[in-house]
């Protein structure tokens, strides 16, 4: 049986940096949108969401995420993905999700980039 | 971002990822209904997996109640409304169960539900699918845009649709089993009420004491409803009263005795033959008499215990522990303990006749022999006294020859009544023949009966009766025995009170005289 769903986060500068750890299916991951939602408001607009303890996603976490983009698109943010395993960068590709987001393969980079910009 | 063409295996693979993906979303649509979580908590799982499914932001499910016609916004995510009730006329519902193919519409091509659809302009749907199983409305399906407003592809339709069904199913299966398990509750309620019947009326049905089955039925009647005040009176016919019998809680503002006459409440139900159930306002209370308030106070429930048309008395409870009014399960429970009630209390009525002598309401001979000789067996078994007095009212023969036997037969009412009043409740007073008495008192050694048997011969000795403007005093002569100090089994402590007795009436009567002890003396050294 999976992990119960659970997520840290921290501010660095202007990012927001999500750590997601268990199955990304239950509506605890409704916490993901939560947090976003939160510092949407706070005007932090760079969100990177790292899934490297989050192998498995479902149908139900694709839901969160995508409500999370169009939040983050309504205000002009920027989402990254990072730590993504082949089959979610696959499932993420196929839903449209990396049209909006881009996937970096570890947590520094992405925060590299947005800081860069 | 410019995006390369896809080759045909690329295009294929992608297709089977998607499929594969649609699978695994009905796959945990199966899962979910196997999950026990709330109904709210499932309808919100399968709305998410929809969305995910398709890849939309946004989306709602609507419940159907067919008894009320109303069509509720039960789960939502992201929709500006979160709170949203449709009344739906009978020709709408028709329609929308009659509807075959397609289930699933474009919003704009939507033909029903006008206000629905405008209450969610806002929202920019997308689609509405049509929730039913077979020719049952479930609900309806409510799902927004995609990122960036991109148009469902024809196999995103189809999945739409697909999806829709297993979700109308799966809400189909739970309302069902919401349905079984109610009534499983139901059944199991009842279940235990027969089960609480069964266990009070099997403690009652075998008591023939009818002071302890009245008392057994009192404390039973508490524990099937949890009221911890009430009542049981007899009616007594010969007097057109009821006589308190048994209570629960505090009896100080009770009547030992109520009038017929004097109850609204008691006439009411001697004439009707029914229970009441009364809840007073206010406004009723004025018309209930002080009596009846004092003893059935305001909210109460008043059962008649009846056996075979007979009317015996009635059984009464107010006050629950939860301050709660009686329910209809209450209602019902306490109604069928009442005729259970009405069969025990007129066998033991019929028992307590069989054993008690009609004159001196006193035990009978036969009566005091079976329960001398168990009192004597738990005396054996526990090691403790028993004692037993036997009483004979001095020159009675005398008495009669002088005054007649009418005035004999009151000298042996008021003589029975002095030694009833002065027992305890497991002592056993026994009219044994003529003009002897008897008295069994468990658990007392010599000293204790003697003193007994003191009292009762003061109290007799101050007692008279006014005959013809003469003044007729009465004495009695009294023997006591203990068992074992007296006799070492029933016999012998009958004959050892006797002996006493025989002695009290050779020493000048009015008088006690306890029996010689047969054990062995204690040498008493100096």
């Amino acid at each position: 049986m999976a992990d119960e769903f659970s997520l840290v986060h921290q501010i660095d500068g202007p990012v927001l940096i999500i750590r997601t750890k268990g199955y990304l299916n239950d509506l605890g991951a409704e916490q993901v949108d939560t947090v976003c939602s939160e510092q949407l408001q706070k005007n932090v607009k760079k969100i990177i969401i790292n899934l490297d303890q989050s192998p498995l996603i479902n149908s139900i976490g694709i839901s969160i995420l995508i409500g999370v983009i169009e939040a983050i698109e309504e205000v002009g943010g920027a989402l990254a993905f990072t730590n993504l395993t082949l089959t979610n960068r696959k499932t993420f590709e196929m839903m449209g999700l990396l049209q909006f987001a881009q996937a970096f393969d570890v947590e520094t980079d992405a925060v590299k980039a947005f800081k860069s910009v | 971002m410019t995006q390369e063409p896809l080759t045909l295996e690329q295009s294929y693979q992608q297709q089977a990822l998607r499929f594969e993906y649609v699978l695994k979303a009905l796959s945990d649509i199966g899962d979910e209904l196997c999950r026990v979580t709330s109904f709210d908590s499932q309808l919100r799982s399968l709305l998410h997996l929809l969305m995910g499914t398709l890849g939309v932001s946004k989306g709602g499910i609507f419940i159907f109640d067919s008894i009320s016609a109303h069509l509720t916004l039960r789960c939502s995510w992201k929709l500006t409304k979160k709170h949203a009730v449709f009344s739906l006329s009978h020709d709408e519902v028709e329609i929308l169960e009659r509807i075959n193919e397609p289930i699933t519409f474009a919003v704009a091509d939507f033909p029903f539900l006008k206000d629905l659809v405008a209450a969610f302009a806002e929202d920019d749907l997308n689609s509405i699918s049509v929730l039913k199983v077979r020719e049952k409305l479930i609900g309806l399906l409510i799902v927004g845009q995609k990122l960036k407003k991109a148009p469902f592809t024809d196999k995103e339709a189809s999945f739409l649709t697909t999806l829709s069904r297993n979700i109308a199913v799966a809400i189909n299966n739970f309302l069902l089993l919401t349905e079984l398990r109610e009534t499983n509750k139901r059944l199991d309620e009842k279940i235990q009420e027969v089960s609480i019947l069964y266990q009070a009326t099997q403690m009652i049905a075998s008591e023939l004491q009818l002071q302890t089955l009245l008392d057994m039925a009192m404390n039973a009647t508490s524990e099937i409803s949890e009221v911890i005040r009430g009542s049981i009176w007899l009616f007594d016919e010969e007097h057109e009263r009821f006589a308190l019998k048994s209570h629960l809680g505090d009896s100080f503002d009770l009547p030992e005795n109520i009038l017929l006459k004097d109850s609204v409440i008691c006439q009411s139900i001697f004439d009707t033959k029914e229970p009441l159930i009364k809840k007073v306002t206010a406004e009723e209370k004025y018309q209930i008499s002080s009596l009846d308030e004092k003893v059935f106070g305001a909210s109460f429930i008043v059962v008649p215990i009846i056996h075979q048309g007979e009317f015996l008395g009635i059984m009464h409870l107010c006050e629950k522990v939860s301050q709660a009014a009686f329910s209809e399960r209450d209602q019902r429970l306490i109604k069928v303990f009442a005729v259970q009630l009405g069969a025990a209390v007129k066998n033991a009525k019929l028992y307590e006749q069989a054993i008690t002598d009609g004159m001196t309401h006193l035990y009978l001979h036969r009566y005091f022999k079976q329960r001398l000789f168990d009192e004597v067996k738990r005396a054996t078994r526990f090691t403790r006294s028993l004692a037993v007095i036997m009483i004979d009212i001095d020159h009675f023969k005398k008495l009669n020859d002088s005054y007649g036997h009418q005035i004999g037969d009151e000298v042996l009412k008021r003589v029975a009544s002095i030694i009833r009043k002065a027992v305890r409740t497991h002592d056993l007073p026994v009219r044994y023949g003529g003009e002897e008495f008897a008295l069994v008192l468990p658990e007392t050694d010599m000293g204790g009966a003697v003193a007994v048997a003191e009292r009762i011969r003061r109290n007799i000795e101050s007692d008279y009766l006014e005959v013809a403007g003469k003044t007729v005093k009465i004495t009695a002569s009294f023997g006591v025995a203990i068992y074992p100090d007296s006799a070492s089994d029933m016999d012998t402590l009958i004959k050892a009170a006797d002996v006493a007795l025989y002695s009290s009436k050779e020493h000048g009567r009015n008088r006690v005289t306890p029996a010689v002890s047969i054990l062995p003396s204690t040498p008493t050294t100096e």
